[in-house]
């Protein structure tokens, strides 16, 4: 099992110091493929900096309440966290209706 | 009101599904228990990937920075060299951790420091971003394993819910109308039996008082 980044390069380079893997994207095509082949090779843990999350939102849901794994974090990027705060609590709005 | 159940009204129905009410209604309250069970561990989940994560989002940000320092004091090359050579891997185990029949993911690092990189031509900045990154990690896994527990959790919830639902107000009173459909009919039936029982009890005494009286009539 092992953990794997998909991100710019400054924070696949960064992880790649840790032992982790990484795949730099630049674009949602991109990104949306290298999740897929993340998704098949069964990582255990995928780390995606937000902002390119936010480009594979909906890919990354469907991963997310479809399969055991990967497990994906995001992570904010070096900027610091996007204004809307960790997306599962919009997550969590969304299926139980419950407020944070 | 409830659509009942489309059976014959019989005795055999009536006790089976009786039987059927009893198991429903047991397993409503049980998977209430579980729903109540189930939210509270969710919100504690909650509470805790909260915290987790906001020390999580500051912390972040000045991990990474301190990798684009490496990069400004270091020359590309230099920088590039030295993650070759650290090879340095990360193994994972995952196994999972039981909480009220929902299994949570449990994740474990096994980091394999690889062999060092050259300290002669990469900036100190390098050094301290590694080692740093490397205590970070830890931090990451754990809150990958609360962001999915609470996942996990909230379908969960999200099912259970939909089952206490389907029960209370499907289930349960389907059978409840057509038990007392059926216990209905069956009295009916009662009544319309002992009625009939009671006029030929009628008949059959009128029918034996003229034969008497017949009888007398003969012997007089």
């Amino acid at each position: 099992m092992r953990v794997f980044v998909i991100g710019d390069e400054e924070t696949v380079v960064g992880f790649r110091f840790a032992g982790v893997e990484g795949a730099v994207v630049e674009g949602p095509a991109q990104a949306a493929a290298a999740l897929d082949e993340a998704a098949r090779r069964q990582d255990a843990v995928l780390i995606i900096p937000e902002r390119v999350a936010a480009w594979i939102r909906e890919d990354i849901d469907r991963i997310r309440y479809g399969t055991e794994l990967p497990l994906i974090v995001e992570v904010p990027g070096r900027e610091g966290p996007v204004e809307e705060g960790p997306s599962l609590f919009r997550l969590i709005r969304q299926a139980v209706g419950i407020k944070f | 009101m409830a659509q009942r159940l489309r059976v014959n009204p019989t005795r055999m129905q009536l006790l089976q599904l009786r039987r059927r009410l009893g198991i429903a209604l047991h397993g409503h309250s049980l998977l209430k228990d579980k729903l109540e069970g189930l939210v509270a561990e969710f919100l504690e989940a909650v509470e805790r990937f909260k915290v987790v994560r906001r020390s999580f989002d500051n912390e972040y940000p000045e991990v990474i920075k301190l990798f684009v320092l490496a990069g400004i004091a270091g020359s590309r090359e230099a920088v590039d060299d030295a993650i070759t050579q650290s090879r340095s891997e990360l193994d994972l185990s995952v196994s999972t951790r039981k909480v009220l029949s929902v299994e949570v993911p449990s994740l474990e690092a096994r980091p394999h420091p690889g062999g060092g990189y050259s300290l002669l031509d990469t900036p100190l900045e390098l050094d301290e971003a590694t080692q740093r990154l490397a205590r970070f990690l830890p931090r990451i896994l754990d809150v990958a394993e609360i962001e999915h527990a609470i996942w996990i959790l909230m379908k969960e919830i999200q099912l259970t819910r939909r089952r206490v639902n389907a029960l209370e107000y499907i289930m349960i009173p389907q059978l409840r109308q057509t038990v007392k459909y059926i216990q209905a009919k069956l009295d009916e039936n009662e009544r319309a039996n002992i009625t009939r029982l009671m006029k030929i009890k009628e008949m059959r005494l009128a029918e034996e008082r003229a034969e008497m009286q017949r009888r007398r009539g003969l012997s007089v």
